[in-house]
């Protein structure tokens, strides 16, 4: 007989299954992958009583629909804006909910976020690759045999049914604001001082091509001093290449491990989730710190992804 | 140099060739063996070696002032020169095509590129672009040659590859505007062995011609036979 599984019915084109990634395989040329909003994995995680950074579906502008070949399992979505109904009644933001074999689960676009996340109680049954179920699509490696969900797909789920614990919520948290924080570097000798000061001071928009990979932004283009091809060397996810056309772009959780172009600066990793969830026509500002600084800020967030995890109660009594 | 609040870049002289790739596989090798705390993992390529870290762990003037310690014991090149393989090729296979344009713009015979190709000592500079592919340094200056101006799609694992100053064995199907040479049994990647990486930066290889028949022969044989010294 078929265990408990998630079953996409009419799945958006980007879904995949994502954690917080993998670790200790750039050196062979492995990207990260993982979530693209870390923060919003883990509260659709926390919500059901998952750890944070358990794998979960990651669907891009809207999640579509979905059932459960189960008795019944506990889901949350997070991921500001995304309508979530079962069989037609809403599911308020930020709170867990039951959703039974034969129901319905739709979930649609946000007004406001790229990346939305579909996390459920016990998590999904399917074995690590690489020490991680980070779909990376491109490789064919990790998640649903190394792809997107299509429609039909069966995910097979860890627990047959939700247990009778009241369902879960927290308060929208604290979102932080303000321009993106870079570290300069590794290449920004490459450029004159005009062109980092452009980069600083100019407003970048966030344009359609924006994938797992890279993010391609829209603004004064940066000229480099020094030519454009440097000796191909390690990047990470956050770094901003600039090519020989000027135009910057940043790099995501599945950009490759080695790059041949000049790196003005890096994003740090706590707005990178931020950037991530910027949607085509959004203005970015950048803003240069120093490592301690950015340590500094590392830290505050470490920190608010804890208070995810302990803020996350049960529903008042008035509400259920 | 900081690459962003998790990483930061060693930079060696900024030329390819052995030597600095041998530094870069010294320090990473160095690194593996102290007791430097939060390091995450560490990416070499041809100059420069990547290092992850966990800032909770260590501070970015602490890891700084570690590696400089580390440095300034003196780089020991000589342990760090990788392991050997032989590896084999059916030159000429199946790509005919390729081989015949090699043979028009490098002015060579196909029988003079099989013996150059075939003498030269190479060796892993970076295992990247995608998982598991070695880019090969030491291809002999007669068989330099520009890449393809668009890339083919679709090449096939095992195809032996050469393009600009660099060699390269496609490990999964990819586009390359490389040129190739021939195929190999081997496989750089192997999904679901215990070891799926065959290739690490800083390893030796030099390649032995065989028959195309010979293909699916050495096909099922383990890539330890290939192997012509211990490993390190």
């Amino acid at each position: 007989m078929q265990g408990p599984a998630l079953r996409a019915i009419a799945p958006t084109p980007h879904v995949t299954l994502q954690d917080g990634g993998r670790r200790g395989w750039r050196r062979f040329g492995l990207a990260g992958a993982g979530a693209m909003d870390r923060m919003a994995l883990a509260l659709a995680n926390s919500l059901v009583g998952n750890r944070a950074s358990e794998a979960a579906l990651e669907f891009a502008y809207a999640g579509g629909e979905w059932a459960v070949d189960a008795a019944s399992c506990r889901i949350a979505v997070a991921g500001a804006g995304f309508v979530t109904t079962i069989d037609g009644v809403a599911v308020p933001p930020l709170t867990s909910a039951i959703l039974r074999g034969g129901q319905r689960l739709r979930i649609g676009g946000s007004p406001q976020r790229v990346w939305g996340y579909l996390a459920v109680a016990g998590g999904f049954a399917i074995p690590p690759e690489f020490g991680s179920r980070s779909t990376h699509v491109r490789t064919r490696i990790g998640g649903l045999r190394g792809r997107t969900i299509q429609a039909g797909a069966i995910l097979p789920l860890v627990a047959y049914r939700a247990n009778d614990e009241p369902e879960r919520a927290m308060s929208m948290p604290h979102e932080e604001e303000g321009p993106c924080r870079i570290v300069l570097g590794p290449q920004d000798d490459f450029f004159g001082a005009d062109s980092i000061s452009l980069l600083l001071n100019s407003e970048y928009q966030i344009t359609w091509q924006q994938d797992r990979m890279a993010y391609r932004l829209d603004g004064p283009n940066l000229r480099h001093c020094r030519g454009y091809n440097i000796i191909s060397d390690g990047v990470m996810p956050g770094c901003i290449q600039v090519p020989g056309t000027g135009t910057p772009i940043l790099l995501m959780r599945d950009a490759g491990t080695v790059g041949g172009y000049p790196k003005i600066a890096t994003v740090i990793e706590p707005d990178l989730g931020r950037v991530a969830q910027m949607r085509p026509g959004s203005v970015v500002q950048f803003q240069a710190v120093s490592v301690a600084e950015a340590h500094a800020i590392r830290r505050r967030y470490l920190a608010r992804l804890q208070l995810i995890a302990d803020e996350t109660g049960p529903l008042p009594s008035a509400l259920t | 140099m900081p690459v962003g609040d998790c990483a930061l870049s060693v930079e060696f002289d900024n030329v390819i060739d052995r030597q600095v790739s041998a530094l870069v596989r010294a320090l990473d090798l160095a690194i593996a063996a102290s007791d430097i705390p939060g390091i995450v993992e560490t990416v070499p390529s041809f100059r420069a070696l990547l290092i992850v870290y966990e800032p909770e762990d260590i501070g970015f003037d602490s890891l700084i002032e570690q590696l400089l310690r580390l440095i300034s014991l003196g780089l020991n090149t000589r342990v760090s020169s990788g392991r050997s393989w032989i590896v084999p090729v059916a030159y000429g296979f199946p790509d005919e095509e390729d081989f015949r344009e090699i043979a028009a713009v490098t002015k060579l015979t196909t029988d003079e590129i099989v013996a150059i190709h075939s003498s030269a000592v190479f060796q892993v500079y970076v295992v990247g672009f995608v998982p598991g592919l070695p880019v090969l340094g030491g291809l002999p200056d007669a068989l330099h040659l520009s890449r393809r101006p668009a890339p083919r799609p679709d090449l096939p694992a095992g195809r032996v590859m050469i393009g600009g100053m660099q060699g390269i064995i496609v490990p999964m199907p990819m586009p390359s505007g490389y040129y190739s040479v021939g195929q190999t049994p081997l496989r750089p990647y192997q999904r679901g062995a215990a070891n799926p990486f065959l290739f690490r930066p800083g390893d030796r290889i030099r390649f032995q011609p065989i028959l195309p028949a010979e293909l699916d022969v050495l096909a099922g044989t383990s890539s330890d036979r290939f192997l012509t010294t211990g490993d390190e």
